[in-house]
């Protein structure tokens, strides 16, 4: 089967579960990169959102090809999105208090750069 | 395995009441707050110690009635007092079915298994975390920067973050796990930037914040990856599931490497409330810049908790540890590399540190990773002995653990208490400020010196027999190499905790006739220091009693 073909495959467009994981994978790995490189506090705090929002398009990617049979009727799996509306509060806290904290360093330090923060060490 | 009653979620609160009692306190707390002539006199310690006593007595009856259910006596509720001295005299044994509350309303959601379990075990964690609680609202009580700052605010996270604690040691759920585990990070992040005009305690939290909100969503994406692994958010189901196959991708079970990951990911959210590699970095920084009764709260009590889900996890998700099911992942040997890692970077860092609060935080990680010592008691030679032989070997490791965090609870919390009243009466938190203390404060310097020897190990200190316990477990699981790097680890900590030792009473020592001001210490604080100085010394002494509840606490527990 040559390249043409195989590209123009409808199976090969039909977006199953694999597609989710590999964006929610994506999305993971580059929240960690803006962790792991910026410097800045609340770019890392972006960061730390994707991560989670992977975490949440897992959850309802798994949640919706998940099946139970109930009385011989195939019901869906809701589980995984509960979750997913459960971390986007947990999300929000995290946000507002890490925020918080960011203000009340910039008030002390007038910087919000995580190098120069750095009168605890030793 | 044992089946217990799943209760509907009006029937639950009848097994929920320490967790509302902690909640009605907070909010007492909060409002308070609102009221001049309460705030003024003091209400919301007052308050907060009343929430978690009465909490502390509810979770000491639902043990009693564990325990007395075992021995087929009534078993009825406020039956319990009579069989105190059955308790307290050790008579403890076999095993109950746990209790699993809040499995959704009848009809709709219904769940086969609940969100929390009430069981021996998390009743003694329970018990440990709010033991360690009232002892660190005692020390927050007279201290000058919590009331400047703003009394109510402290102590309502103080209890949201136990309501966390207490939920995080029952949680049975994915879904609980994860929430209760925040529910004690968020409050714990404010507390640590709670002086908000000190440079030092706003650095500690914003630090806590960014390398908390990092380890939580690791943990959630590894969680999210276990959920699609075995398509339930339920521990008890977990086992079952990962032996059957999934109707959407046949071929992923027999990926181990996906369940590694997953269950590699989900022990970094462990690890980083129990201070240990690789997510120990912000455990330094943190116990230095909080308020101190914050860092004596957060050495102890999430640890304690973090040990609990831990292990709950563990048992209930793995239960086959020796790994012959092929789809078991490999955590023994990430938790091994994690503990040796832990505790020699925390004694290695330990040894140049001036600043005793710091040297105690990165006593705190080694501690650690004594600790993970006892959970990694299964070797990979296991899968040929007997099952009953392997299982024998991991109750040792987890019997140790929990007798061990025990001992950590009183000697930590003590020793933090130690440094609030130096630094309160002193103002000083380096070394040098601790020299000739032994004369200038004899009690506070006794007790401190109780303290170290017992975080060292040595008898007849509590902390001699918890790493006893431990080293015989890794012994018996024949993980002899480990066994000789924990002891290698506690002869370097030996230098760094007699330094403190020295300090006090061998340098500034006074020259014969010569008097010195006598330090005044208030006589609450005496009380307080003497409270967890004398448990130090009696439980090493006379550590029977102990040793059988922490056995009954785990007959309850899978593996």
């Amino acid at each position: 089967m040559g390249l043409w073909q195989k590209l123009t495959d409808p199976t090969l467009w039909q977006v199953s579960l694999h597609h989710y994981l590999i964006v929610g994978a994506l999305l993971f790995v580059s929240g960690l990169f803006t962790v792991l490189t910026r410097k800045n506090a609340v770019s890392i705090l972006m960061g730390v959102e994707l991560m989670l929002n992977s975490a949440n398009l897992n959850f309802v990617a798994f949640s919706r090809y998940l099946t139970r049979v109930e009385n011989g009727h195939v019901m869906p799996v809701m589980d995984g999105q509960i979750v997913a509306v459960f971390v986007i509060v947990l999300a929000a806290c995290e946000a507002a208090i890490g925020l918080a904290l960011i203000l009340s360093i910039y008030h002390n330090l007038n910087t919000v750069d995580v190098d120069e923060t750095d009168h605890l060490r030793g | 395995m044992m089946d217990g009653k799943a209760l509907d979620n009006v029937a639950s609160l009848a097994w929920f009441a320490p967790e509302l009692a902690v909640t009605a306190a907070l909010l007492l707390v909060v409002l308070a707050d609102l009221v001049p002539s309460l705030r003024a006199g003091r209400a919301a310690p007052a308050f907060a110690a009343i929430g978690l006593a009465c909490a502390l007595l509810a979770v000491f009856f639902y043990y009693v009635e564990f325990a007395v259910a075992r021995h087929g006596g009534g078993g009825a509720a406020g039956g319990g007092l009579p069989h105190l001295q059955q308790i307290l005299s050790g008579e403890l044994g076999g095993a109950t079915p746990p209790v699993d509350i809040f499995a959704g309303a009848e009809g709709v959601g219904r769940n086969r298994f609940g969100l929390l379990r009430v069981d021996p075990f998390a009743l003694f964690f329970k018990m440990l975390i709010l033991v360690s609680l009232l002892l660190v609202v005692g020390f927050s009580w007279h201290h000058r920067g919590i009331r400047r700052y703003g009394d109510g605010e402290y102590y309502a996270l103080l209890l949201a973050s136990a309501l966390g604690l207490l939920l995080m040691a029952s949680a049975t759920d994915l879904l609980m796990v994860y929430l209760s585990i925040e529910m004690v990070s968020l409050p714990s992040y404010a507390l640590s930037g709670f002086f908000r005009r000190d440079r030092k305690s706003s650095e500690a939290g914003l630090k806590y914040v960014l390398y908390g909100a990092v380890a939580s969503a690791v943990m959630i994406y590894g969680l999210s990856l276990l959920y699609g692994l075995t398509g339930t958010l339920s521990l008890q189901e977990i086992p079952s599931r990962l032996r059957g196959t999934l109707s959407f991708a046949p071929g992923l079970l027999g990926q181990t490497p996906a369940l590694s990951l997953a269950t590699l990911f989900i022990l970094g959210g462990f690890a980083f409330k129990i201070a240990a590699f690789p997510f120990h970095t912000w455990c330094p920084d943190v116990y230095e810049g909080a308020p101190t009764p914050v860092t004596a709260f957060l050495s102890v009590a999430p640890k304690v908790a973090g040990f609990a889900v831990m292990l709950r996890f563990l048992s209930m998700a793995f239960p086959d540890p020796a790994a012959r099911d092929a789809v078991n992942p490999n955590w023994p040997a990430f938790l091994t590399v994690a503990a040796v890692l832990t505790m020699t970077w925390g004694n290695l860092a330990a040894l140049g540190q001036t600043n005793v609060k710091r040297l105690l935080a990165y006593s705190a990680i080694a501690h650690a990773g004594y600790l993970l010592m006892g959970v990694v008691t299964v070797s990979s030679g296991m899968a040929d002995a007997p099952r009953e032989q392997g299982e024998a070997v991991i109750r040792v490791g987890r019997e140790a653990v929990l007798f061990y965090l025990v001992a950590y609870a009183f000697m930590d919390l003590g020793a933090f208490f130690a440094v609030i009243v130096i630094a309160d009466r002193l103002g000083v938190e380096d070394l040098d400020g601790y020299r000739g203390l032994g004369w200038r404060a004899p009690a506070v310097a006794a007790a401190m010196t109780i303290f170290l020897l017992s975080l060292i190990g040595l008898p007849p200190m509590v902390g001699f027999v918890g790493k006893l316990l431990l080293f015989k477990a890794v012994i018996e699981a024949r993980l002899f190499w480990l066994a000789v790097v924990g002891v290698l680890n506690s002869v370097i900590s030996l230098y760094y905790y007699v330094k403190v030792i020295r300090a006090m009473y061998l340098e500034g020592v006074p020259a014969d006739g010569q008097t010195v001001p006598a330090l005044p210490v208030p006589k609450f604080a005496t009380f307080l220091l003497y409270a967890m100085a004398v448990p130090t010394v009696w439980l090493g002494v006379s550590f029977g009693r102990l040793y059988e509840l922490v056995r009954y606490s785990l007959t309850g527990i899978a593996y």
